[in-house]
């Protein structure tokens, strides 16, 4: 089996760890199905953005929520700090969108530019990670949805992701619809071509492998799409 | 490519299929009633590269004030543009009521079923995720991987275009394999009901050397649909680019002519 690549049985394995150690660290994965398994979790987001068009009323009602809900539902106990460093570290409260003009301007302008059409938006984003036969490798699928049930679109999912990525990462390549194997459903998934040689530069130490494959593939894919992880996972597998 | 390998590879591309679009009938807005557009359209394509013209033409007759995404739908199924229209026409059974006839809606997107498809980019986009997923599992990724950025470019232009020469020069390279090496796995994805896809890992030659066959395949994968040993009485039928085909057939032969442009071979089954 080539480097970086793990079979079912070590998938399914490294599947149990994580969700060992997410019960350890009071986070939410949960292992989905019998005889293929994979893992969910759901978590609210609030992404600012001014692409979206969300009606006045509706906007001022997702303000509100977003102190009540995201507070209590994305924090983990003693976890203050997370893996990665600049924005991704930032709590899930996420400035960009439809900015991409002001980006270029400095630091403050963007606020004098951006803040007036910003307009918070409470989304509900559901993360499933599902082992390819193909690429035998773990795979990233997600939905984005907002507080009315929609869908969020891939242009809105784009301009949310960090500014680094979206500059490193080819749109086209990166995110695509694909029917969710499992559910048949459409879910948006991040391309799994590199994970294999992302995870051979990234695991060497044969021993703690297993214990260790979900964590360091989380923890390095997970940022692009505002799936970041507590330190404490690193600490701990 | 031996020369008869090039006149099969070219009727299943030239394969056509005569479909007539109405618009449904409750986004009607203009006073006027449109007049329902008849194409041929070819089986390997996607949907969205062969229907602009259906909606430049349908778009004049909806409330300009409330419309969306073009979608199409057969008796009462969103049609998943995603997959080849070949693929879509088997599966809906649809050979016996020509022309395929099918419904043009603007309004309520069925987002819980279908893709959004804003541009040709994002078809673009879906057919090379199958095209590298297909390479992954026959040759560990190795030819898309030492193809250049515009041969990526001249495959999809090819499909998009329609123009079989400029498609093949490419995915000839794709379907390499040198005497006595097969293929590393088969890509196939079987269509049944309205579940969604089976996908497994075959090999095209099994441990004792002989060639796996379609039968083969089956039998590991829907063994279910296969006659029961005291009946000949199949229940199903298994439909691979219109043809029904003998289960003798080896699966390195039918991945190498019976594939759709994405390099999967597409497995239809149906009800017998």
């Amino acid at each position: 089996m080539a480097a970086g690549s793990i079979s079912y049985e070590d998938f399914k394995k490294a599947a149990s760890y994580f969700i060992e150690l997410s019960d350890r660290l009071g986070d939410s994965w949960q292992l989905q199905g019998t005889t293929d398994i994979y893992l969910i979790k759901k978590t609210k987001t609030t992404l600012f953005t001014n692409r979206l068009t969300q009606p006045e009323p509706e906007a001022q009602k997702l303000r509100l929520a977003e102190t009540e809900t995201v507070e209590t539902e994305n924090t983990f106990p003693g976890s203050e700090q997370r893996l990665s460093t600049d924005e991704t570290a930032q709590p899930e409260v996420v400035t960009l969108a439809g900015a991409e003009s002001a980006e270029n301007e400095s630091d403050e302008d963007v606020h004098t530019l951006s803040v007036p059409h910003e307009t918070p938006v409470v989304c509900t984003f559901d993360y499933h990670i599902v082992y390819s036969h193909s690429y035998m490798v773990p795979v990233l699928y997600f939905n984005v949805y907002t507080q009315d049930g929609a869908l969020l679109p891939l242009d809105d999912l784009w301009s949310s992701i960090p500014v680094h990525y979206r500059q490193s990462l080819d749109r086209w390549t990166t995110l695509t619809q694909q029917e969710h194997p499992h559910l048949g459903r459409p879910f948006f998934q991040l391309h799994p071509c590199h994970t294999q040689q992302l995870m051979t530069k990234a695991l060497t130490d044969c021993y703690t492998r297993l214990r260790r494959y979900m964590v360091c593939w989380l923890s390095s894919v997970g940022p692009v799409v505002h799936l970041s992880m507590p330190l404490a996972y690193s600490t701990s597998c | 490519m031996m020369a008869d390998d090039k006149e099969n590879l070219r009727a299943v591309w030239d394969g056509k299929i005569p479909v007539c679009f109405t618009l449904a009938t409750d986004e009607v807005f203009t006073a006027e009633q449109p007049e329902p557009m008849f194409l041929m359209l070819p089986r390997v394509s996607y949907l969205p590269l062969v229907t602009d013209k259906v909606n430049r033409h349908f778009i004049r007759y909806v409330d300009p004030d409330d419309h969306g995404e073009m979608w199409l739908e057969d008796e009462g199924q969103p049609l998943k543009w995603h997959n080849p229209i070949g693929v879509l026409f088997d599966m809906a059974e649809a050979e016996s009521r020509l022309p395929w006839t099918l419904t043009v809606h603007f309004q309520r997107f069925p987002e819980d079923e279908l893709f959004h498809c804003s541009s040709k980019e994002v078809v673009e986009s879906y057919f090379m995720s199958m095209v590298k997923e297909a390479d992954c599992l026959k040759h560990n990724s190795r030819i898309i991987g030492n193809m250049q950025k515009r041969d990526h470019k001249q495959l999809w232009l090819g499909l998009q275009n329609d123009k079989f020469e400029q498609f093949w020069f490419v995915n000839r390279k794709l379907m390499v394999h040198s005497e006595g090496e097969m293929f590393r796995h088969i890509p196939f994805r079987i269509h049944w009901g309205d579940r969604h896809f089976i996908q497994k890992l075959i090999k095209p030659v099994s441990a004792d050397g002989n060639a796996v066959t379609l039968g083969d395949l089956l039998r590991e994968t829907v063994p279910e649909i296969l006659p029961k040993e005291d009946s000949d009485a199949s229940s199903h039928r298994v439909i691979i680019q219109g043809c029904v085909l003998p289960p003798e057939v080896p699966l390195q032969w039918l991945s190498e002519h019976l594939s759709h442009p994405d390099n999967f071979l597409h497995i239809c089954v149906l009800s017998a």
